[in-house]
């Protein structure tokens, strides 16, 4: 008895040291990647970003090297996944063990205001203006971008008002009509777009208008509620911030989609597509109302179908309060620096250093195109790219390094050229929204269970499922489930700021 | 006499068969659909839609897939997570399971307590993320390989296998001068192989369909696994990231074809491995190999 008790006992012992020492083995590897910042040498920056691509930049990518060269930095990229990016970020952040610059797709996601208010990052609003460029930054998003009002990072400069309609040129070439420009003549082409037969099949196989559920969103339905006088997402009335499924113009935005919906103007399928630009594709649809950045892509793949198709892009529809269009957010996402990994101020006018070097014109244009000569030609003006794949992948995502782009040489093709003239355009009847630099607690923890309950209520009306009282219970029970919470909180915000 | 069946019995079998092959279709169907998708032409996905056989057959889709090294490097970085890591299973849920199973072991119990504790409470991903950085294993297949080496259900089972072995058998092998480890490698495995069959086979698809844990731990994108690729492009294809106001401007989401074949040429190996364990199966995850 005794013997075979010391047996497992000496047994169990073997194997816990061997357990013991398989994981201590493994340790110790991690403190020479941490390198002490120090102030000679290039600088060395470890950064985690977003790749939008299957196959993402390759470690020895020409473009990346000269971008080393250029502004004197050793990079090492960490590339995510964007589709489990915030998933990776959150994890990271709370962990401490951070790169010492990252992008943070969502500035206003929960875990990263939290860590902001804990002080985890540098507050880099007050360095700006010592920078040539990056004092070139635009007020309305950085304020867009603030927390408590002040600025951690430097956002990534996109356009600031994109959307705009997307409309087959060949069908209203077909029917003889004019681009329309207002409501009316809008709701006229979609009729005429279902019922006039425009791709002369002689069959009543086309829809005007098409819709999806882009990310739980009706397509559009902010765009329309713009035009017919609605807010963008928050409406300053009288001193007092109201969202916008409580005003007047929504319910008339509900009302129009429905008419949509019963007279078959728009997919009758469209709760269940999680994108409606495949609709578009199929050259069944007419018009496509989202980012004017979508015309090309849609164009490229109606053509596929039905070679002849053409897209033309129109940006000014006016309505009950003239023509506007709802301005986004002018940003996507933006570069925070963690004072974990990033010790000393010193260090971090060395980084703030090579983001302002970035954001000049050769670099800007170095990161959107490549090398000229490798990644692309330029003959009598016209802009060649490189097809290899091998060529084109040393490229790929180089825009996520870009923060300000507003040096970047416009090539491409006409429908390119003219969305990116609609966008200056835009920005001129541009709708901002209130409430963007707002934080509320509640709409950060329960936001989107609480949009959607609006965004099913809304479905619902389209499709007729209920009514108009329905749909004020609908605002009730958002009310009621935190929503007059948000309102509160938002009002409390803009208190702050407005007296 | 041989009954003839009855009306109702004949009946109630072609209502049977009628069902089954209904089912049996509701779960082929959508496989053919992926598959002749990925050998279809853009144009005719888009116009027909719902295909089952191209018209047009074309290999784009493939040729596309292949022009670049990514495809065939995170291939091969999941054939070795899945290969190795389903050893190393093996290794240690055997080597834990066998003294759980045995009777003499001491702290029997109070172990396996332990064990069914982490099956009902889990530390979380953040804490989770905190011991595999601490063990200095990020970005490092050891992320994907240690930290679940024993799945605590599969122990369970395991042991329960060893336990309806024979006392006899052991008995008898010490009595001829066989010592534990003996027992364990000459008597115990061998009789354990279609369990040991089994569980290879749940391992492995586990090991092949690692996802969230890649994610997290890995942060060189040259070690990503097949399914993180996989699931890139499907999203991408779908154009489902979030709010197209946050979209690049050169953004253009790959074509259904290439996801349709990217989704078939991650999941034929896989495929493949399952009929050489099948018979494994048939004979039962909970049937001991030892008759009467």
């Amino acid at each position: 008895m005794y013997r075979r008790h010391r047996k497992t006992l000496v047994k169990t012992g073997a194997l816990l040291a061997s357990v013991t020492l398989a994981i201590t083995a493994c340790g110790g590897k991690e403190q020479a990647t941490q390198g002490n910042g120090a102030n000679q040498g290039p600088l060395q920056l470890t950064m985690m970003l977003p790749s939008y691509n299957a196959e993402p930049m390759p470690a020895d990518s020409s473009v990346l090297k000269q971008l080393e060269e250029k502004t004197n930095a050793k990079l090492t990229v960490s590339w995510v996944p964007a589709s489990s990016y915030t998933d990776k970020l959150s994890a990271t952040v709370a962990s401490g063990e951070l790169p010492k610059t990252f992008v943070a797709l969502e500035p206003k996601a929960s875990f990263i205001i939290n860590a902001a208010r804990t002080g985890m990052f540098w507050e880099v609003g007050p360095y700006l203006k010592n920078y040539p460029n990056l004092s070139k930054m635009s007020d309305i998003v950085l304020k867009n971008v603030s927390i408590d009002g002040k600025i951690y990072g430097l956002y990534r400069e996109r356009d600031l008002a994109r959307f705009g309609l997307m409309i087959r040129q060949d069908w209203l070439t077909n029917l003889g009509l004019q681009p329309p420009k207002n409501m009316d003549e809008l709701y006229n082409v979609l009729k005429a777009f279902t019922t006039g037969d425009p791709d002369k099949n002689g069959k009543q196989d086309t829809i005007g208008l098409a819709v999806g559920m882009q990310g739980g969103v009706i397509a559009g339905f902010k765009d329309i509620l713009a035009y017919m006088g609605g807010p963008n997402e928050w409406e300053l009335k009288d001193g007092k911030l109201i969202p916008a499924h409580m005003t007047p113009a929504y319910m008339d935005t509900m009302k129009f989609y429905k008419k949509l919906y019963d007279e078959k103007i728009i997919n009758q399928d469209f709760a269940l597509i999680p994108d409606g630009r495949a609709v578009m594709y199929k050259g069944q649809a007419g018009l496509w109302i989202d980012n004017m950045l979508d015309g090309k892509g849609i164009e490229d793949n109606i053509k596929k179908v039905v070679p002849s198709a053409q897209i033309n892009l129109i940006n000014r529809i006016s309505g009950p309060k003239g023509e506007r269009t709802r301005a986004g957010s002018g940003f996507l996402g933006m570069y925070m620096i963690p004072k974990t990994s990033v010790k000393t101020e010193a260090e971090l006018k060395q980084i703030l250093t090579y983001f302002d070097r970035v954001s000049e014109k050769d670099i800007q244009n170095l990161m959107k195109y490549g090398i000229e000569g490798k990644q692309y030609t330029v003959e009598n003006g016209s802009y060649k790219p490189n097809t290899d794949p091998k060529i084109k992948a040393e490229i790929t995502d180089g825009n996520q390094f870009m923060v300000l782009q507003n040096e970047v040489v416009s090539y491409g093709t006409e429908l390119e050229k003219l969305s990116t003239k609609l966008f200056q355009d835009n920005a001129k009847i541009a709708l901002a929204n209130p409430a963007a630099p707002f934080i509320s607690n509640t709409e950060t923890e329960k936001g989107k269970e609480l949009s959607k309950i609006i965004q099913d209520a809304t479905v619902k009306f389209i499709m007729g499922a209920i009514n108009e009282n329905d749909w004020k219970q609908a605002v009730d029970k958002w009310l009621q489930s935190g929503g007059s919470k948000v309102i509160d909180e938002m009002n409390a915000e803009y208190a702050k700021v407005a007296k | 006499m041989p009954l003839k069946p009855s009306w109702g019995s004949r009946a109630f079998d072609s209502v049977n068969i009628a069902l089954l092959v209904a089912f049996a279709l509701l779960t082929v169907i959508p496989f053919i659909y992926v598959i002749a998708g990925s050998f279809a032409t853009q144009k005719e996905l888009l116009q027909r839609g719902f295909i089952l056989f191209p018209t047009e057959f074309s290999l784009d889709a493939y040729k596309y897939i292949f022009s670049t090294q990514t495809l065939v490097r995170s291939l091969l970085v999941t054939i070795y997570i899945t290969v190795t890591g389903t050893l190393i299973n093996i290794f240690f849920t055997c080597l834990m399971a066998y003294p759980l199973a045995r009777k003499d072991m001491d702290f029997r119990k109070p172990i396996l307590m332990l064990v069914v504790f982490t099956m009902l409470f889990s530390g979380g991903m953040i804490p989770t993320f905190l011991v595999v950085k601490q063990l200095g294993m990020i970005n490092s297949y050891w992320s994907l390989l240690i930290p679940s080496a024993i799945s605590a259900f599969n122990l369970i089972i395991m042991r329960n296998f060893f336990q309806q072995l024979p006392d006899g058998l052991e008995e008898s092998a010490k009595i001829d001068g066989c010592n534990d480890l003996g027992i364990f490698f000459r008597i115990v495995l061998p009789l354990s192989m279609p369990a040991i069959a089994t569980f290879s086979l749940f391992y492995a698809v586990g090991h092949w369909n690692t996802y969230f844990n890649a994610v997290l731990y890995i942060n060189d994108n040259t070690k990503w696994p097949i399914q993180v690729l996989l699931r890139q492009i499907v999203i991408l294809a779908s154009g489902g990231i979030g709010d197209s106001t946050a979209m690049d401007a050169e953004f253009a989401p790959p074509e259904q074809s290439v996801k349709m074949a990217v989704i078939v040429i991650s999941t034929l190996p896989i495929l493949l491995v399952y009929p050489f364990l099948q018979k494994h199966f048939a004979k039962g995850v909970l049937l001991g190999s030892v008759k009467g």
